[in-house]
């Protein structure tokens, strides 16, 4: 079992992080995609497996291209919005026609740049399964979710009458975590299986029930610390200054933005009431990624006998991601390359490999160079200078 | 002699080697082998990157790889130009002087860029906008507000045409600009009864202008119900929703760009900071609504003392309003929400307000049409 290990230190990383802002400011802007390539080679190159490091091989000027395509794409955008709505809304559309496509470009560039032990991993998946998974399914879903609710709205109307909006919000919130599942398993499913490395492929068997579970119990967890904690400050609230002035809050709370000046009240309220959907937020996030990592690691296979391993552990995330915030917010924003740093270690440091055969014999199936236009696939990609 | 390891063309494999260099030319050796040699000129060397280990690529496709970054640094003679520049940036990065200069840059010009860069951008970019735009924003809060807010005025009808036939002869002529704006006044009341209303002012960038019941039962004179109006209309001429929003997205791509995705999560983090930035710009847009309503009300012989005078007093009602129903602490109460809350509301007595005040006062005073 080897596990990844990372070597990144985050003095080094502030240097690197200010003086690609610095160069980025001067040239306003042009220098972002060399900036780019500087902090995923920095991240890549100091991550290990079994002492053999990893590298990322894209170039600024490769990245340069699809910039320039971005902020012309945008720009023309832009000025159709300004000056015809039909216009922009067709171009919209193209866009979002467009995008299986420009995803499915942006992860075989992104896959062939990064390789191990001087051999690339790569993607070989259909432009077909793109559409499918990340057009035809969640567009399919919600207009089949839409024509249900249709056919019940009308089935029923007359028998549930005054219930009926209460049973489709209900169905709603339930089809939410449905919806996701399903798209958890599609996507997974379609780039794993086409992920490969040297000569040899990644496979998995996702299923639905799985990510449903997570999602369902990490956004109820979540749902219920909050109601918890905002009955809380309700009863702590209804103690302090009593019910009726608890009734004029809605019209304190929109007079702020105009002329009076809100009471220490409610500044106080919403100072406790935003912290407090900031950590539940965090929490289910943690929750999510280390519950949906873990079922992914365990069920993928690399070359047939190697395993995956996540170690990562909710708690421990959770801790990483709300110390990260703080340290964020007291120095505004200077300790950005740190917080990086730990979160990036942790869960890097938190896979493991399994590979009994080890990993010598592999070699690139590409010419180490990605294809022509290729890149074009990072047009959208606007990830900016961090990781 | 430089150690590393040597991988073959394009695969995993690779031996311990050793890296000699004689002149313009390398060796590659392995257990006293010579695994092949090139000239300088041939190889690819990587760019220096912190400590990461760097890559020689020879002719053939085969690398050397090694943690020895200072050596492969003496190993480079090369003028070419990109080989140079990366050279320069890791100087940067090297260099403790340099690293502090960049902080200091990068404060300033965030700093710079936060206070005056993106208002001075969301001003042209909103100015430019048609009216359409502008119009298209205020669509759906309109009904919005008569559903959930507000209810049917109580003021007499006599009384709200009065207010309106002013409004429309004398307070909207003085303002000569663009003629395609159509000022609206509508009466409501803010709140479930009369007892328990909000005095307030506000305006759509539509041009529809709301004011409160109890704000024109609060206004002691025309000339504080005109200047509150001015005030609004303020806000509509210089497009401050607008200009709203495009602050805004503005400030998000400046933060996205800067922090890149420390996951979504941690942005909330940001998110903070950035309300406190948006509350920062809406106070400008009050301080430039108030020098709309100064300097048109000067031309029409409004006092600029009764702006001043009428937000007191609003505010005044607002405190005790919330104060009055909870009798056992009043004192306290009025003087609690005083405190904290004025470093946050967008609405504050700032000096740089009151001095404005003072200038247009002054004017007034001496007889003035216009305030230098």
């Amino acid at each position: 079992m080897n596990q990844l290990d990372f070597t990144g230190k985050g003095t080094e990383y502030f240097k690197i992080w200010i003086v690609n802002i610095l160069l980025t400011i001067i040239t306003l802007g042009l220098y972002l995609p060399w900036a780019k390539v500087r902090t995923r080679r920095y991240f890549h190159a100091n991550t290990h497996l079994d002492q053999n490091s990893f590298d990322y091989h894209a170039t600024g000027k490769q990245l340069f291209i699809s910039y320039i395509i971005s902020v012309v794409l945008l720009a023309i955008y832009v000025t159709l919005s300004r000056s015809n709505p039909i216009l922009s809304a067709v171009f919209a559309g193209v866009l979002v026609i467009a995008s299986p496509w420009i995803i499915w470009r942006s992860i075989k560039f992104k896959l062939g740049m990064i390789s191990y032990r001087n051999v690339r991993f790569g993607f070989n998946g259909k432009l077909s399964g793109s559409y499918l998974s990340f057009l035809a399914y969640p567009i399919g879903l919600i207009l089949g979710f839409a024509l249900v609710i249709g056919i019940l709205v009308t089935l029923f109307q007359s028998i549930l009458g005054g219930l009926l909006p209460i049973l489709i919000t209900l169905i709603v919130i339930s089809a939410y975590p449905a919806f996701f599942a399903l798209l958890n398993k599609v996507t997974n499913n379609y780039v794993i299986n086409d992920a490969s490395f040297g000569q040899s492929n990644f496979s998995t068997k996702l299923k639905f029930k799985p990510f449903f579970f997570i999602i369902l119990k990490g956004v109820g967890l979540g749902l219920f610390i909050t109601i918890g904690a905002l009955a809380a400050l309700s009863l702590l609230a209804y103690l302090i200054i009593g019910p009726e002035q608890l009734t004029s809050l809605p019209g304190q709370v929109m007079n702020m933005e105009q002329s009076a000046q809100p009471s220490g009240f409610i500044l106080a309220s919403i100072g406790l009431i935003y912290p407090l959907f900031l950590v539940v937020g965090v929490y289910i996030a943690s929750y999510l990624k280390t519950y949906n990592r873990a079922y992914i690691f365990s069920n993928t296979r690399f070359d047939e006998t190697a395993t995956l391993h996540s170690s990562m552990n909710i708690n421990e995330l959770f801790r990483i991601y709300i110390t990260n915030i703080l340290l964020m917010i007291v120095t505004l924003g200077l300790a950005y390359p740190w917080a990086k740093i730990r979160s990036y270690r942790y869960l890097t440091e938190t896979i493991a490999i399994n590979a009994p055969n080890g990993f010598a014999g592999y070699v690139s199936q590409t010419n180490n160079e990605g294809a022509i236009g290729e890149e074009l696939g990072e047009a959208f990609d606007i990830g900016g200078i961090g990781f | 002699m430089i150690e590393g390891k040597h991988y073959s063309a394009r695969q995993t494999d690779f031996c311990l080697a050793e890296l000699h260099i004689k002149n313009d030319s390398v060796q590659l050796h392995s257990q006293g082998n010579v695994l092949i040699s090139a000239l300088y000129h041939q190889l690819n060397i990587s760019n220096r990157l912190g400590n990461v280990s760097r890559k020689v690529v020879f002719p053939d496709g085969s690398v050397f790889e090694t943690s020895n970054n200072d050596a492969i640094d003496r190993l480079i003679k090369d003028n070419s130009n990109s080989l140079r520049f990366a050279t320069f940036i890791h100087i940067l990065e090297r260099n403790m002087a340099m690293i502090f200069v960049s902080i200091l840059i990068t404060a300033a010009a965030a700093f710079s860029g936060i206070k005056w860069g993106v208002p001075a951008a969301s001003h042209v970019i909103a100015a430019n906008l048609p009216v359409a735009t502008n119009k298209a924003l205020s669509t759906n809060i309109l009904s919005f507000m008569d559903k959930h807010l507000f209810t049917p005025s109580h003021l007499d009808e006599k009384k709200q045409q009065q207010i309106r036939q002013h409004f429309k002869n004398s307070v909207i002529p003085l303002y000569k600009g663009e003629q395609t704006l159509e000022f609206k006044l509508h009466f409501r009341l803010w709140g479930d009864d009369k007892k328990h209303s909000i005095a307030n002012a506000l305006a759509l960038p539509s041009g529809d202008i709301f004011v409160t019941d109890r704000f024109i039962n609060l206004a002691s004179s025309q000339d504080e119900i005109d200047i509150v109006l001015l005030h609004e209309m303020g806000h509509i001429v210089k497009r401050h929703s607008l200009e709203q929003v495009i602050e805004g997205t503005m400030l998000a791509v400046v933060i996205s760009l800067a922090f890149g995705d420390l996951s979504a999560i941690s942005d909330m983090g940001v998110g903070v900071g950035a309300f406190l930035i948006s509350s920062f710009y809406s106070r400008n847009h009050e301080i430039e609504a108030d020098q709309f309503a100064y300097q048109y009300g000067l031309e029409a012989g409004v006092n600029p003392q009764s702006l001043t005078s009428i937000l007191q007093r609003m505010e005044q009602d607002m405190k005790r309003q919330f104060c009055t129903e909870n009798p056992k602490k009043k004192a306290s109460c009025l003087a609690d929400s005083s405190t904290l809350s004025g470093y946050f509301s967008s609405h504050p007595n700032s000096l740089e307000r009151a001095n404005k005040a003072k200038h247009y006062l002054d004017c007034f005073n001496q007889g003035l049409k216009h305030c230098p």
